[in-house]
């Protein structure tokens, strides 16, 4: 009789190959688990397939399967959404959000790469008028930023 | 080889041992061998002698950082493999010399067609010696193989005595739920246990026999007491496991030959991801990416603790 015998809560196939099966058995109010080696003719493997046919395995295996597959398609599409919400500026609501309604403590790695933005203009590069560019610099909303280079553009007319 | 049938008696008369009664002598060696077995494995930190076997699981890859812009997939480090190797089981092999005289009459009696006669040292060995370690070797982990070892995932066994509370083996996995992205740069191994494995002795039970029989110096038959025959058991067992060139020395190894014993030792590791790409803007000039580990678990390796009999 093996250590698991009467006691099976379900087993399945741990890898690809089928070479090895997870029992998990129940010991008082625990579950545990015990790995076995396919192997048909040792007397742990014949006791499993007595009380837990191999198509009974393979049944539940596939099932695990299907459910991890579930979870792993969970786990994607959270991620997606994350990215989706690591990246707001992906749409023109958005971008008018961004300009409108600054939030500092959510938007402000988006201000600096606005401010890059515009410093990689000719138009900016090219401008002789530091104050303005100051301003730029330590522009605290969208909006002061994108006055700021009006200003530039305005004068370069 | 030359296997008798022992003698016993029944409470009336004299009678040859039936199968079931040889299985219950058989069980009674094996609880003999198991009070003082000449194999023993014991559990070490590390540098046992038998085989090592690798833990693997992955770790994230280094953290880039920038100062423009966040560092883009391709330039952060994909996660990577870790191995820990573990070698904690040693065995030993106790000498197991025979002290035991053979006077005529030291050995249980049999029915030899004609009269009652004491075995001769080999008719002992053939007829208790090897069938026990026959069944002491078997895959089974009941009290038939006492004195023997098995591995189990639990640290209690009914019928078994754990060895050491060092799993001779642990299963790890990335913990992936300890990598967040707003912790970049993340320590880079972060990982959980999944399962340990440790080493159990099986106990010996003694159980109901009958004992077998033998002449004693004034050539009266009489029925040997436990500790006399367990005695000559423990002594020709022991030497059996360690000296026999007859394929009974009994040895344990990790995927060599024999038989195996307890639960298999897996080692399981995330598969089939390509790294978790996460970025992390720590501040004005600061950006940082790092992939973490991801994908499915799976096992590559399955290791067996083996008995074998050669």
């Amino acid at each position: 009789m093996a250590i698991f015998s009467g006691k099976i809560i379900e087993a399945y196939y741990t890898d690809a190959n089928n070479t090895t099966v997870e029992v998990i058995y129940k010991e008082g109010e625990k579950a545990i688990n015990h790995y076995l080696s396919t192997d048909m003719s040792h007397p742990d493997f014949k006791d499993l397939i007595k009380e837990y046919p191999v198509t009974k395995i393979a049944d539940t295996t596939i099932s695990r399967n299907k459910e991890a597959y579930k979870q792993l398609n969970r786990v994607v599409e959270a991620k997606l959404k994350q990215k989706i919400e690591d990246k707001p500026m992906q749409n023109f609501d958005s971008v008018m959000e961004f300009v409108i309604n600054y939030d500092p403590k959510k938007q402000a790695e988006q201000l600096f790469s606005l401010k890059l933005k515009i410093f990689e203009k000719d138009v900016v590069k090219d401008s002789n008028n530091n104050d303005i560019k100051t301003v730029i610099r330590q522009a605290k909303t969208p909006l002061d930023v994108l006055l700021a280079y009006r200003e530039i553009l305005e004068k370069n007319r | 080889m030359t296997v008798r049938t022992p003698l016993v008696y029944n409470g009336s008369q004299l009678q040859e041992m039936k199968s079931s009664d040889l299985d219950n002598i058989y069980r009674l060696a094996a609880y003999y061998y198991a009070q003082s077995p000449a194999i023993t494995l014991t559990v070490v930190g590390s540098g046992g002698n038998l085989t090592s076997i690798d833990d693997t699981r992955l770790q994230a890859g280094a953290a880039s950082l920038s100062t423009t812009a966040f560092p883009s997939e391709a330039t952060t480090a994909e996660p990577s493999e870790i191995t820990v190797s573990y070698q904690r089981i040693t065995q030993t092999v106790a000498s197991a010399p025979i002290t035991t005289s053979d006077t005529g009459k030291t050995f249980p009696i049999y029915w030899n067609g004609t009269q009652v006669q004491a075995m001769t040292e080999q008719d002992f060995i053939d007829t208790f010696v090897q069938p026990t370690i026959d069944v002491l070797a078997l895959g089974t982990t009941t009290s038939a193989q006492a004195g023997t070892y098995h591995i189990a995932t639990t640290t209690s066994v009914t019928g078994s005595t754990l060895v050491s509370s060092t799993p001779v083996f642990s299963d790890s996995r990335a913990d992936t739920s300890l990598y967040t992205a707003d912790g970049i740069a993340e320590p880079l191994d972060q990982p959980t246990t999944v399962t340990n494995y440790y080493l159990h002795k099986i106990d010996g039970e003694v159980g109901s026999y009958n004992p077998p029989l033998y002449i004693d110096a004034s050539n009266n038959l009489k029925q040997y007491s436990e500790a006399e025959i367990g005695t000559l058991f423990q002594e020709y067992i022991n030497n059996a496991v360690v000296n026999s060139s007859s394929g009974y020395q009994i040895r344990y190894n990790i995927d060599g030959s024999g038989t195996n014993r307890g639960s298999a030792m897996v080692n399981t590791r995330l598969t089939g991801g390509s790294g978790n790409y996460q970025t992390f803007f720590a501040g004005a000039n600061d950006y940082r990416a790092q992939e973490f580990p991801d994908g499915t678990p799976s096992t590559v390796n399955t290791y067996n603790f083996k008995i074998n009999k050669s």
